[in-house]
């Protein structure tokens, strides 16, 4: 039995539905569960207006839902389904895999499913990412599939070919990203931040190996928006991909700007509530960044702007944009390195999803 | 029920939620979550719940900000660049409506941003807006007082030997010059056989060379508090270059005035639908209803920087006309037909660029740019320079420098 703590975004009560407040700058804890259960918070998965938090029940998985439900903000539903094994958000909708291989879109009020989909032969579903009107599944069989819209009458599954097994598909606003069972990294979609990481800022229509991590084993690979993340079997991190708010965790002053070709447009250097000269920073080729005191990296995910690792010795580090609280320091200035998150540091960390501007995170108790 | 909007504005700020016609914005792309906080920051500007009304337009500008970025900018949906704008009127407005928080500049910050990165609506209303805010900080309604013809129209640009930096002209190689061509010669002698040409006595007319000249002063005084972006690094080819937000006035300090190693350049930005006022004192040259597009359709580009800004070696898809209104610029020009000489760079980005630094060649690298034949000028204080579309054309500013460039089709 663990503690769930949340800050950032709660614009529409995502983290904590009893809150009005726009952002929530400091962790505060989120009891979902009743206090003498032994359930567990398995998975958390954020939407920009909701959130989704799955707790594994004897066989069963409860799924409590809050935010912007039916039209209405600060929200809350809890239903319990068949055993959930991953999931994500497709605009309002869930999607979820069940423990048996199924892929479902659910509602997300009442947990009642609105359309499956069929995998090739038999192939049973492990997990399934989302972006945009994208939606990537992954197989049993080490396949990815990329799905159509559950609502038009024949959604046929499209296999995207890497000529090696996956173990871990993730993508960011533009672009995908995967991890194959040898610890290698393919890379596809849009590059104009260097997301890629083929050191370019061209796209790429097909899986591409980078070229940059080889030899190096990749046990964990994360996506934000625009940035990419890995984590090696030696628990490095590497970055890679757009430090506009420093989410890369690179300083800004000793880097250079990548590639020249990179253009940016007027929007790029508009950035709200930043400095009056904001900076635009592409890596476009794999990077690795220093943690304090050389701490291991063991698990890591990404916001659309910002970056939170957990450190195999259950510290939670952040870092990038900070306007919404999502750094959880009390803060709301970027950070542009890793940062320990004060608040638990007496506390040992479990596990950490991240919304497009928020962050769940599990505690030990 | 009366307004709890801010006195000053109510003559530009519709009076209710329902006069914005938000409805009228497209919610199946927008998505319920995202109008629903759209929704939600007008129903409390109009409440005079300014401080709410802040954080959801907050919340508008970052998520339409990141759907701006999202995909190529020319293919980003106009939807997301009308609801920045909503957003930045919002903004704006709640940050006038609490001024013991605020100052009127930042309010002004925030309609140009809005005007840089959004879409008009209503009738491009943070233009209407930004003219009210700044009447308010200047504390009058009047445009600046219009100086005396009599006065020189750079007397407040800062002269600088011209020794060592002024290129000699080739004299078999010069631009040819013409006083004020007929349209039909302007066609068939020049726009037709795809000729540079420097038109004289063409811009005599013009308010920016005449009774309002264009006076560092008088830059600020039209334009000093608004925020434009700015290229810092000396070409944009290097490594090093970037672009920054600032204000025209930060800019004149930093880069006009004071003798900088580092160089700011404002440069291809359409600075005259930001500005109408400075608008007012440029006039469309006739030539350029000589093609296929609309008058609308005409660009109108500001080039503002000082001694040293160089463009390189590059071509552009439109016709255009480059007018010099202060200071003076020396222009190299390669004709289409020699592209294989000067090397342009690979990939799409920058196909339209030449690798050769123009006036410091690397022969070894790029041996063929030595026989290229090229024409050349020092383009003056009301002159006009006629590019024809891509033609190559590289140039560098010998002094303080305001050019105003029109494109067309």
């Amino acid at each position: 039995m663990g503690k769930l703590y949340v800050f950032g975004y709660n614009g529409f009560g995502q983290l904590r539905p009893d809150r009005q407040d726009n952002s929530l700058v400091h962790p505060v804890e989120l009891e979902v569960t009743e206090p003498d259960d032994d359930d567990a918070v398995a998975m958390v998965t954020a939407s920009w207006s909701s959130a989704a938090i799955f707790v594994a029940s004897a066989g069963k998985t409860i799924i409590a839902t809050q935010g912007f439900l039916n039209a209405e903000s600060h929200q809350c539903r809890k239903f319990e389904t068949d055993a959930v094994r991953s999931s994500a958000w497709i605009a309002d909708s869930l999607v979820v895999v069940r423990e048996g291989g199924e892929c479902v879109q659910v509602d997300p009020c009442t947990g009642l499913q609105q359309g499956r989909w069929n995998g090739p032969d038999g192939v049973k579903f492990t997990d399934v990412v989302c972006r945009e009107s994208t939606i990537l599944a992954l197989t049993d069989t080490g396949d990815i599939t990329m799905l159509g819209d559950v609502q038009s009458t024949n959604p046929t599954p499209l296999p995207v070919y890497l000529g090696e097994k996956v173990k871990a598909v993730c993508c960011g606003k533009e672009h995908s990203l995967a991890l194959t069972l040898s610890g290698r990294v393919f890379s596809w979609g849009n590059g104009s931040r260097g997301q890629l990481g083929h050191g370019t800022t061209e796209a790429s229509n097909t899986p591409q190996v980078i070229e940059a991590l080889e030899g190096v084993t990749m046990v964990t690979i994360a996506a934000g928006g625009w940035h990419s993340v890995s984590v090696s079997a030696f628990g490095d991190l590497y970055v890679w991909g757009w430090n506009e708010a420093g989410q890369l965790g690179l300083p800004t002053s000793k880097h250079k700007t990548g590639p020249s070709d990179h253009k940016p447009s007027i929007s790029e250097m508009g950035q709200q509530g930043g400095d009056n000269v904001a900076e635009v920073l592409v890596q476009a080729t794999p990077t690795i960044v220093d943690m304090p005191a050389g701490q291991e990296v063991s698990k890591v995910s990404c916001g659309s702007r910002h970056t939170a690792v957990l450190t195999r010795d259950g510290q939670l580090l952040t870092w990038g944009w900070g306007a919404y609280g999502q750094l959880g320091n009390g803060q709301t200035e970027r950070c542009e390195v890793p940062r320990a998150v004060e608040f638990f540091k007496q506390r040992k960390v479990t596990n950490v999803w991240c919304g497009p501007w928020n962050d769940f995170v599990q505690v030990e108790e | 029920m009366a307004t709890c909007l801010p006195k000053e504005l109510q003559d530009v700020v519709p009076g209710c939620k329902k006069a914005l016609h938000l409805e009228t914005l497209d919610k199946s792309k927008l998505g319920a979550p995202f109008f629903f906080v759209l929704a939600q920051s007008a129903e409390r500007l109009f409440q005079g719940r300014f401080q709410e009304s802040l954080g959801f337009a907050t919340n508008v500008l970052d998520y339409s900000w990141e759907k701006l970025n999202t995909g190529h900018w020319k293919d980003v949906d106009v939807c997301w660049r009308e609801v920045f704008t909503f957003g930045s009127l919002f903004k704006a407005v709640c940050q006038y409506g609490m001024r013991d928080r605020f100052n009127t500049m930042d309010a002004i910050k925030t309609c140009d941003l809005g005007l840089l990165m959004g879409a008009p609506v209503l009738d491009n209303i943070l233009s209407r807006l930004v003219a009210v805010l700044q009447n308010s900080a200047r504390g009058t309604t009047k445009r600046p007082q219009e100086q005396c013809s009599k006065s020189p129209p750079t007397s407040q640009v800062p002269k600088r030997p011209r020794t060592l930096i002024l290129p000699v002209i080739d004299s078999e190689k010069k631009v040819p010059r013409v006083h004020c061509p007929s349209l039909k010669s302007f066609l068939l002698n020049y726009m037709r056989k795809r000729q540079p040409v420097i038109i004289q006595s063409n811009m005599e007319h013009w308010p920016a060379r005449n009774h309002r000249p264009w006076s560092l002063e008088y830059l600020r005084q039209i334009a000093g508090c608004r925020t434009v972006p700015v290229e810092l690094g000396r070409r944009y080819t290097e490594e090093s270059w970037s672009q920054a937000l600032m204000t025209v006035d930060e800019f004149i300090d930093k880069y006009i005035v004071q003798k900088s190693s580092d160089v700011g350049y404002l440069a291809q930005h359409q600075l005259f639908d930001q500005i109408p006022e400075l608008r007012e004192d440029i006039r469309v040259p006739d030539y350029c209803c000589l093609g296929d597009g609309e008058e609308d359709d005409i660009v109108i580009n500001a080039w503002f920087g000082p001694k040293g800004t160089v463009s390189p070696l590059h071509h552009d898809p439109q016709h255009n006309l480059l007018a010099q209104v202060v200071g003076s610029k020396y222009v190299r020009l390669y004709a289409e037909e020699v592209s294989d000489c000067v090397y342009p760079h690979e990939g799409h980005l920058l196909h339209n660029t030449s690798q050769v630094d123009v006036e410091n060649p690397d022969l070894q690298q790029f041996p063929r740019f030595k026989s290229a034949p090229y024409l050349e000028c020092t383009l003056e204080p009301g002159e006009m320079l006629y590019i024809p579309p891509r033609y190559w054309h590289y140039i560098r500013s010998l002094d303080v420098s305001f050019s105003v460039s029109f494109w067309w089709s």
